[in-house]
């Protein structure tokens, strides 16, 4: 049957085909009866084996409608497709018996077979069948790689439950299914639910106790809250982290001194994106930043940090850096696997291979490099690790299956965008400016460069050292003089000729002070040595007298070398004076940029762009809800899943937008949407409509990441050091640090232990979190230090509070670490444990007993859970 | 376990210690405590088995060049399958696209070129088994072994790493692993470890992860737990900080924890992760000690430590985990599954080139430390009760995969094959030296008695005691694939 169908590709009209059938399926989907999934629906025969043409193997009656239909069609001009065959089709009966053909293909009874038809019971299902697929057809349609239209917002039954529209789309969903929602949480829950999603820290106690008295006057607590915690400068921390998953951050990695992955100093890509966030900077203007803030703003070094993502990208190994930009920049901007096109065409999606190398040469033209920050001159201490293009022109070739020995020289790949996403794509060079080409002509560079040479004076020990110093210093400033006139276009001027005379002098003098002084210390060395070998040979001891004589040797060598020096310089100086003065040694690079990561960089956040807003808005739902509205957040391609959601996606999508890609509006939105401020449980009837929740009946809890869990022990216990952004700190410092975990050490083999055990990211990628329930959670959060003094902490400051009340203390430590306070049996529960036996409960617990308390809170389920 | 709080427990307070009687239940929290929803003894059959170890090579081993050897492949080197007089039941495209949920999106080319075997094969033991010359320590077991040579599976890439541990493809996303419905329908065999314990990295995010050991909706309680194997620190964050904490303060700790998370759970009956973190509570607390003392090779004497390998620095990383693994099972694990070949990515069985060092290599770590497994547990008397798995996602293909462009890896290296491989069994009940199902001349289908992977997991079942058709979980609908069938002809 198959070979069958081979063979009518070759002899037969366009439209009867295998595609043709897999047309048919689709337009069904799970609404075709099995029995019509085959060839007997429209041909006779359908167990022709052997046939070898369409002769042994003809329409029957339904078939030959099927085929007129798309013969009248492409005489109209007008496509032939099957959905819309099927349309024109389906109340019409092609065998007569009665029946609609779409009634037969719903039921299984062949529409082209009079003698097959349904039977009493099927006529019964007819209806709930009919009504399903028309329920089916009218779904919502998902088609990601089109540009967002704003759907309409959904029309339900009872509409006042919604805050604001996401609640309709989620409303409806519930009515379609006939699920019973779950009622409103409970306030604290709500507090603490919304306090950790955005700040990620606990409510403190007072701010538990306002927010119930405030609630019960003001309708907008609530919302008010909201407003706060947005404004909070935890909240860039919060969702840096969550970003920095997406965008694969991590601390540079390597063995000594060998860098094989990212770049030293990428923490100030971290506090760009902590600081962006808080800013509300817009998601658009932060692709934009991170993929071309050099051909952007080439000379604001602030912004210049956002580069950090394509720095963290080096690898020491081009052809891997290369295949990491374009498989993540691909997955994580627009949700789709460009990598997988390297070695053949996409085999899901309509990505050509040509176009990961057109891709691929976006990127080809760039380089990293540190470049200076105020105040540190070298760079192996600190400085902004930043992309640059090294060049204008470089080639991209295309790899014959993807192999990279096998190259094809005979054409470099242009840069370019995948068709299929539309929008243009357009290339224009950049011109630097002279601090972005030379970023040592920076003030602050030179300022820098100025106070080490007064340092070295200041603290020079002999007048030689000293007088060497101050020429080197008057060569400086007469340097930085003379680039300036030049940088103003003055070159070959009379004043130019007079200061480039006037440096070689200096230059000539320095040269000369600075032979003097290394003549007189190598002297002094000499005799030092000398000295010691006198000693050493007094001492006979061998291994010394070795020691002192190889001392001995170098530094005859370099009072032979110091002489030579001097005689140069004082040679030097009697020579005639000329312009040709000796240019300072800076970094030069490029002053032109190609333009091609600009240009992606605005295709990609062009508001057309079908998938960098939906991509967006799906991983924030995820954080907001624990379960993405497309299950594959990295892929929005043919090999991906389908959304719960699709119209609340895009009608999110519209949103975000239109609301200039702010992202702190959506969080507004979706934190004070009726649908985020449900309760965790709900009728049990819904667990077997939907026990996974994807209808969102309920809100669901989620497990505290690690980080979360980490700098929350910090917290509650009043040791958490809120300074935000910095140098990483050693990972190995994680249970004595009190940094939030954001600024820990994360690389490869760098890794926090302790974030880990609550399945902390992966360095590599890690698009979506796991979350596991193992017995090393427990261990972590029981046994470990951070616990240990977080505990010991607390204790003490509840203690100090309470005074001796042990209902008060019990009161207090729920209302720190769970934001509630313990119901009845709690406190039972509690208290028997502060007594452990003794009678009658009184007088003080025994000595550690609160700090035990403690300590199992911070071990209760509700700590790491999200409510 | 002796203090007075623990032994007031009452009727099912307790999750996980103890819930050998209360298998194959959901669980509910009512009044605090946790209440089976249905009743049901947690075995269905008498077990033949109390473990199984299953092992898994990452990346796709080749049927060919270890348990399905095939003299055509010599015979026909170099020619197309065209030219052998089985090209026409071979490149049967209705055959082939049987085997792959989905087929039309799994386009892979058909490399034709007939590859040679790589290595030579030995007929070993009485029965005679025939298994390659890179496996030789498996071949002196052959007697214990049973070879079934005609698997399939549905995915062409390696998700089908996710397809061989659940039965799904990848794209259907996690499903329960054939360990989590062990640890589901059986419980625990020992209150101080994990039901299912984990060694080695599992595959990368490409194809399954962590969902390779995890239970999906069967909740996280079930999912495999993984454990380092390192005799120096077994277990991180092992003792208390607080170096004055006494074991029975800590067991008082943990009893209050117990209780308080029990009154959460009557707010919140059906959260799963609120039932494992309260049984992660109770195991974590007897791990302290017991962990320790599993991996303390330097117990074993030196010719057992140099059965596994230990003694060489080539197999001693598997070697640990399988003497960690059969000490594992004498403490009770039910299921304990063993990772070879973590390399990131696909794996580092993938030899789609230089297949003859790669894989040779690759051998040469884990068949000694298998062998030495095998052998172990049954001078130990065990094997009889202990299952052991050695099998992959697929096999590779007959033909040669074409790289072009560099002559010393030209067809020297076989791709991804789904239509026909092998797994290795032996102990608990499974026959020794015996054969079952085969896969066409050219090992290209499997064509006498073909099993689907779920079919393994019906027997592993079904040797624990459990009855495949019989575990089901409230409101979740399994497909006929996702149950299997007992292979019934290898069973002793």
């Amino acid at each position: 049957m198959l070979l069958l169908m081979v063979s009518w590709g070759i002899c037969t009209p366009a439209w009867a085909n295998p595609a043709n059938r897999r047309a048919f399926a689709r337009y069904f989907g799970n609404h075709l009866s099995k029995s019509m999934n085959s060839c007997g629906t429209c041909h006779v025969g359908a167990h022709a084996e052997g046939a070898e043409s369409l002769d042994d193997f003809p329409h029957n009656p339904f078939g030959t409608q099927l085929r007129l239909e798309g013969e009248k069609l492409s005489e109209q001009n007008r496509d032939p497709e099957i959905a819309l065959r099927m349309k024109l089709l389906a109340e019409k009966d092609a065998d007569g018996d009665g029946f609609s053909n779409l009634q037969e293909i719903l039921v299984g009874t062949a529409p082209g077979d009079k003698t097959k038809f349904p039977d009493a019971a099927a006529v019964q299902k007819l209806k709930t069948l009919t009504a399903e697929f028309h329920e089916y057809q009218n779904r919502y349609a998902w088609k990601p790689f089109q540009s967002v239209k704003r759907p309409e917002e959904p029309l339900v039954k009872d509409a006042t439950w919604a805050r604001n529209p996401i609640d309709l789309f989620i409303l409806a969903g519930h009515e379609k299914t006939g699920l019973k929602r779950a009622g409103e949480a409970e306030p604290t829950i709500q507090l603490r639910r919304v306090y950790l999603d955005l700040i990620g820290l606990n409510p403190t106690p007072q701010e538990i106790r306002e927010f119930l008295e405030d609630s019960k006057t003001n309708p907008r607590a609530y919302e008010e809250v909201v407003d706060r915690l947005l404004n909070h400068p935890a909240y860039g921390e919060r969702w840096g982290r969550h970003w920095m998953d997406v965008w694969r951050y991590s601390d540079w990695a390597g063995y000594k001194e060998a860098l094989r992955e990212s770049q030293r100093h990428i923490w100030h890509w971290r506090d760009w994106i902590i600081e962006s966030l808080n800013a509300d900077k817009s998601y658009d203007q932060m692709l934009v930043e991170m993929l071309a803030a050099d051909e952007l703003k080439p000379d604001d070094w602030d912004t210049l940090r956002a580069t950090g993502f394509l720095a963290r990208n080096y690898h020491s190994v081009r052809n891997q850096w290369m295949d990491d930009v374009v498989k993540h920049t691909s997955q994580a901007f627009l949700g789709i696997t460009v990598g997988c096109a390297k070695c053949h065409d996409h085999m899901y999606d309509p990505i050509k291979q040509t176009e990961y190398f057109q891709m691929r040469a976006v990127f080809e033209t760039y380089h990293v490099r540190t470049d200076r920050v105020a105040g540190v001159l070298d760079i192996s201490k600190n400085g902004i690790p930043r992309a640059y293009d090294n060049s204008l022109t470089a080639n991209t070739w295309f790899f014959e299956k993807g192999d990279e020995r096998r190259p094809l020289k005979d054409k470099s790949i242009p840069p370019g965008v995948p068709k299929f996403l539309g929008g243009t794509y357009e290339v224009q060079p950049v011109s630097l400016p002279l601090v972005a080409s030379q970023p040592a002509q920076r003030d602050f560079v030179k300022q820098d460069f100025i106070a080490q040479m007064r340092g070295v004076m200041e603290q020079a020990q002999q007048p030689e050292q000293r007088l060497a110093a101050e020429s080197a210093l008057a060569v400086l400033e007469a340097q930085f003089a003379i680039e300036e006139m030049e940088a103003a276009g003055e070159k070959k001027s009379d004043a130019w000729q007079a200061s480039a005379k006037n440096l070689v002098n200096l230059q000539r003098q320095a040269n000369l002070q600075e032979a003097q002084w290394k003549l007189k210390s190598a002297i002094e060395k000499q005799e030092q040595a000398k000295e010691t070998l006198a000693k050493a040979e007094t001492n006979k001891k061998t291994a010394a007298i070795t020691k002192a004589k190889q001392q001995l040797k170098t530094a005859d060598q370099e009072h032979k070398a110091a002489q030579t020096s001097l005689k140069k310089a004082e040679a030097a100086i009697q020579a005639e004076v000329t312009t040709e003065y000796t240019p300072r040694k800076q970094p030069t690079y490029p002053q032109e940029s190609s333009g091609r990561r600009l240009a992606f960089a605005r295709w990609l956040t062009d508001d057309h762009n079908p998938l960098t807003a939906r991509v967006a808005m799906n991983h924030i739902w995820l954080r907001h809800f624990g379960q993405p509205i497309v299950p594959t957040v990295n892929e929005f391609g043919g090999n991906g899943r389908e959304p719960t959601h699709p119209a609340l996606l895009d009608w999110l999508s519209a949103e975000l937008v239109q609301r200039n890609w702010s992202m702190k509006d959506m969080h507004r939105l979706i934190v004070t949407s009726a649908t985020y401020r449900m309760a965790g449980t709900g009728p049990k009837e819904n667990i077997q409509i939907d026990p996974d929740n994807l209808y969102l009946w309920k809100k669901s809890a989620r497990r505290m990441e690690g980080e979360i869990v980490r700098d929350n022990l910090l917290f509650i216990s009043g040791r958490l050091d809120p300074q935000v952004g910095g140098a990483d700190i050693d990972n190995e410092q994680a249970q004595d640090s009190r940094r939030k975990s954001i600024y820990l050490r994360h690389a490869h083999e760098k890794l926090v232990e302790f974030v880990q055990i609550f399945d902390g990211p992966s360095v590599t990628e890690c698009y979506m979190r796991e979350t596991s329930v193992q017995p090393h959670q427990a261990l972590a959060l029981a046994n470990s230090k951070i616990s240990f003094l977080a505990s010991e902490a607390l204790a003490a400051n509840i203690e100090q509070k309470t005074t001796g009340d042990v209902s008060a203390f019990i009161e207090e430590a729920f209302l720190h670490v769970l934001s509630r306070l313990p119901n009845e049996a709690e406190q039972k529960l509690c208290r028997e444990f502060l007594y452990d036996g003794a009678e009658g409960e009184k007088g003080t617990p025994a000595q550690g007993q609160y700090q035990r308390l403690i300590t199992v809170l911070f071990n209760h389920n509700d700590f790491v859970t999200i409510r | 376990m002796a203090s007075p709080d623990m032994n007031r427990r009452t009727f099912l307070g307790d999750t996980g210690m103890g819930m050998t009687g209360m298998a194959l239940t959901s669980l509910l929290f009512q009044n605090g405590e946790l209440q089976a929803t249905e009743s049901g003894s947690g075995r269905h059959l008498a077990p033949r088995a109390k473990s199984v170890i299953w092992i898994f090579l990452i990346g796709g081993l080749s049927h060919l060049e270890s348990f399905d050897p095939k003299p055509a492949l010599n015979k026909y080197a170099g020619k197309s399958i065209d030219e052998t007089p089985f090209g026409d039941a071979v490149l049967n495209k209705g055959k082939i696209n049987k085997v792959l949920l989905d087929p039309s999106k799994q386009k892979r080319k058909i490399y034709k070129s007939l590859m040679p075997l790589q290595t030579g094969f030995k007929s070993y033991g009485e029965s005679g088994l025939e298994i390659s010359d890179w496996f030789p320590h498996m071949g002196s077991c052959a007697d214990d072994l049973t070879l079934v040579r005609s698997m399939w599976t549905i995915d062409n890439n390696h998700g089908a790493q996710l397809t061989y541990h659940t039965g799904r493809k990848i794209t259907e996303g996690a499903f329960p692993t054939v360990g989590s419905w062990v640890s589901y329908g059986l419980g625990t065999g020992n209150q101080n470890l994990p039901h299912y314990v984990v060694l080695g990295n599992p595959s990368a995010d490409c194809c399954g992860a962590a969902w390779t050991h995890g239970s999906a909706y069967l909740g996280p309680a079930h999912a495999g737990v993984r454990m380092k194997v390192d005799p120096k620190q077994p277990l991180s964050f092992v003792r208390s900080a607080d170096e004055k904490l006494t074991p029975s303060e800590q067991q008082k700790m943990f009893g209050l924890l117990g209780k308080l998370n029990r009154q959460t759970g009557i707010q919140y009956p059906d959260d799963q992760y609120l039932q494992a973190r309260i049984k992660s509570y109770e195991l974590a607390f007897q791990m302290q000690s017991t962990v320790p003392e599993v991996m303390q090779f330097q117990e074993e004497t030196q010719s057992v430590q140099n059965l596994y390998g230990l003694n060489d620095k080539v197999t001693k990383d598997f070697g640990e985990k399988c003497l960690a693994a059969r000490r594992l099972t004498e403490q009770g694990v039910r299921f304990i599954q063993l990772f070879h070949g973590y390399r990131g990515n696909a794996g580092a069985w993938d030899s789609h080139r230089d297949i003859k060092r790669l894989h040779s290599q690759l051998a040469a770590q884990v068949d000694q430390p298998i062998a030495g497994l095998i052998k172990d547990l049954k001078l130990r008397g065990l094997l009889d009760e202990t299952m052991v798995v050695i099998g992959s996602e697929f096999g590779r293909t007959p033909g040669a995969e074409h790289r072009e462009g560099n002559s010393t890896v030209q067809g020297s290296g076989r791709d991804h094959h789904p239509h026909g491989f092998s797994v290795a069994m032996a102990g608990g009940g499974i026959k020794g030296g015996h054969i079952h199902g085969a896969t066409d001349e050219l090992g290209f289908h499997a064509v006498e008695d073909r099993h689907y992977v779920t079919d393994l997991h019906a027997t592993v079942l079904h040797q624990m005691g459990l009855d495949t058709t019989q575990l089901n979980y409230p409101g979740r609908q399994r497909l006929e694939r996702d149950y299997g069938k007992v292979i019934h002809d290898i069973l002793s």
